[in-house]
């Protein structure tokens, strides 16, 4: 997955930008913006990690991100800032947060790795939930027998095991921030949804 | 390799189960006893995650059913309530940790359960992981969360070659519920209400190869003896348990409270959750029927379903009902909805999501 990643570097200080551009380029698809607003403009459902400083002259960081979440993009977000902020990142709707200035390679290839793990498991998480709620759906209407008979729970079933053992693989690289944010995630993004509606096919 | 190799390794890695089982006395003995056949409890290491009963009344139930304590014990608390007030850690015998964490977080109880199961890593004992009870866990957090939670948690207790036993009441939630859920298990074994029949299902085997030993301790049953791995030494147990004093390892125990009085106890009624049976509750006329609910309450462990409590006291369903609305009003009891009926919680056990007022009769 992470080959394919996309991630928008997002600083008004065009050297750093293009600092970051080439750290990351040989692993993932880099876009760069100079502003919030040329941000908005590169930023589609295509793009995986956003690399966002906080303070722009035009748009600011915080003004992206609540952009980001009224289109409803899925992007994972990190807060890239000078200071140390005094709120919880995780609370404003951020996902990772990086101590300018940023001098090894390393440490943004990481936080990128990061969070494109945590947008895996979510992926998997949500449809390895599907497939189970499918399942038990299946399982309540009918009988053993037919059961026995059915391709489609067959099918589900080793699906089931399949998508598990991925999960479970996933899962082995998640630290314990990683699964604080996944937490959050949990709730801002499938809350209601209480599991037992599941008819379609 | 041919399929009863890969038969038996799968069962060999079975590390995570599914125990559906009454949310009474009856089984709650039952988790105990199976983490006690699960492993012998000077070679285990025990950490229990609760939500309603405090680790004195989990140690003191152990105490009564299983006779000596794990070899390391451990608790996650999951209730910011403080049951006995200053002197919170009375009866928690020395050597025994206990954490109190929010059960509204799953990170509180995962991070510090995956730090003991770390602490235990290298010391020879088998590590056994107690949940007690998802139905009780279902109320703090929604249905996403707690299969998030409940799957970290599984992969957590499988990483650490642990084996962990996830409580909760198939009859309180939907079908479809604990369907999805038993996706995250291993296998998942089913008690019934009197606690005498037990089948084990694997969740993930071929079905063909299934596994569905129903078993009562009416019938003799011999032992399996082909297989090993956890399925095994589960269906070793299933002979031995509730079976009493025939089993060894148990020396009896059932005969006698851990106090040394016998069960024939008279009148006070005062004996605690030492017996299973609440049959043995007198029905003391100096109770009231107030005094009577929360006796009842006391041995369930906090909470008990309002249906249990018409079936323990042949009182009707509507008396009960009016019965609790009276003691909910004077605050000796909160009354939760969940799934398909009422979950009745002794003032100060219940979730703390639920404080709000009561607002559906489902009777």
């Amino acid at each position: 997955m992470s080959n394919d990643a996309t991630v928008l570097i997002v600083d008004d200080e065009k050297p750093i930008t293009d600092a970051y551009a080439q750290w990351l380029e040989d692993d993932f698809t880099v876009r760069t913006a100079y502003s919030g607003s040329e941000a908005l403009e590169k930023l589609d459902e295509s793009v995986d990690v956003v690399l966002l400083d906080r303070r722009m002259p035009d748009l600011s960081g915080e003004d992206v991100l609540t952009q980001i979440h009224e289109q409803g993009l899925t992007c994972r977000v990190a807060l890239v800032s000078a200071v140390e902020p005094d709120f919880d990142i995780l609370e404003l709707g951020f996902d990772a947060y990086l101590e300018k200035p940023v001098s090894e390679a390393d440490e943004l290839l990481e936080t990128v790795r990061a969070l494109l793990r945590r947008s895996t498991y979510d992926a998997q998480m949500q449809q390895f939930l599907s497939l189970a709620n499918k399942k038990a759906a299946l399982e309540t209407k009918k009988s053993p027998e037919e059961l026995d008979a059915s391709e489609e729970y067959d099918e589900l079933s080793a699906e089931l095991a399949d998508l598990r053992g991925q999960l479970s693989a996933t899962a082995t690289t998640l630290d314990e921030d990683d699964l604080r944010a996944e937490f959050y995630d949990g709730k801002e993004f499938d809350g209601g949804d209480d599991g037992d509606e599941t008819d379609e096919e | 390799m041919n399929i009863d190799t890969s038969d038996r390794r799968r069962l060999e890695e079975c590390s995570n189960v599914l125990l559906l089982a009454p949310l009474t006395p009856t089984g709650n003995r039952a988790c105990l006893e199976l983490l006690a056949a699960t492993a012998p409890p000077e070679e285990a290491n025990v950490a229990a995650v609760t939500y309603t009963p405090p680790p004195e009344t989990w140690i003191s139930d152990w105490n009564a059913h299983v006779d000596r304590l794990p070899a390391e014990l451990s608790f996650i608390h999951a209730n910011t309530v403080e049951t006995t007030g200053e002197d919170g850690e009375n009866g928690v015998p020395e050597g025994v940790t206990v954490s109190r964490v929010d059960p509204n977080q799953p990170m509180d109880i995962i991070a510090p359960l995956s730090e003991q199961l770390t602490r235990w890593a290298d010391n020879g004992n088998q590590t056994l992981v107690s949940v007690q009870t998802l139905t009780v866990l279902l109320e703090y957090v929604d249905f996403d969360t707690a299969f998030r939670y409940l799957h970290i948690l599984t992969h957590r207790v499988q990483a650490a070659d642990a084996i962990g036993f996830y409580h909760m009441d198939p009859d309180i939630h939907d079908e479809e519920t604990v369907n999805t859920l038993k996706t995250l298990f291993d296998a998942v074994v089913e008690v019934s209400d009197d606690g005498e029949t037990w089948s084990v299902r694997e969740t993930y085997g071929d079905r063909s190869a299934t596994s569905d030993h129903v078993q009562s301790h009416d019938t003799d049953v011999s032992a399996p003896d082909s297989e090993e791995g956890l399925f095994a030494s589960i269906r070793d147990s299933l002979s031995g348990v509730f079976s009493g004093q025939d089993r060894s390892s148990s020396g009896g125990v059932d005969d006698t409270n851990a106090d040394g009085t016998t069960s024939a106890a008279p009148q006070t009624g005062r004996q605690t959750s030492a017996d299973s049976g609440v049959d043995d509750l007198p029905d003391d006329v100096m109770l009231t029927d107030e005094d009577r609910i929360r006796e009842l309450l006391t041995q369930y462990g906090g909470r008990m379903k309002q249906a249990d409590v018409t079936e323990e006291t042949d009182w009707s369903k509507s008396t009960v009902s009016r019965k609790l609305s009276k003691m909910e009003e004077k605050g000796l009891i909160t009354r939760v909805q969940v799934g398909r009926g009422n979950l009745v919680f002794l003032s100060g056990y219940e979730p703390e999501t639920a404080k709000s007022p009561f607002e559906q009769e489902t009777d």
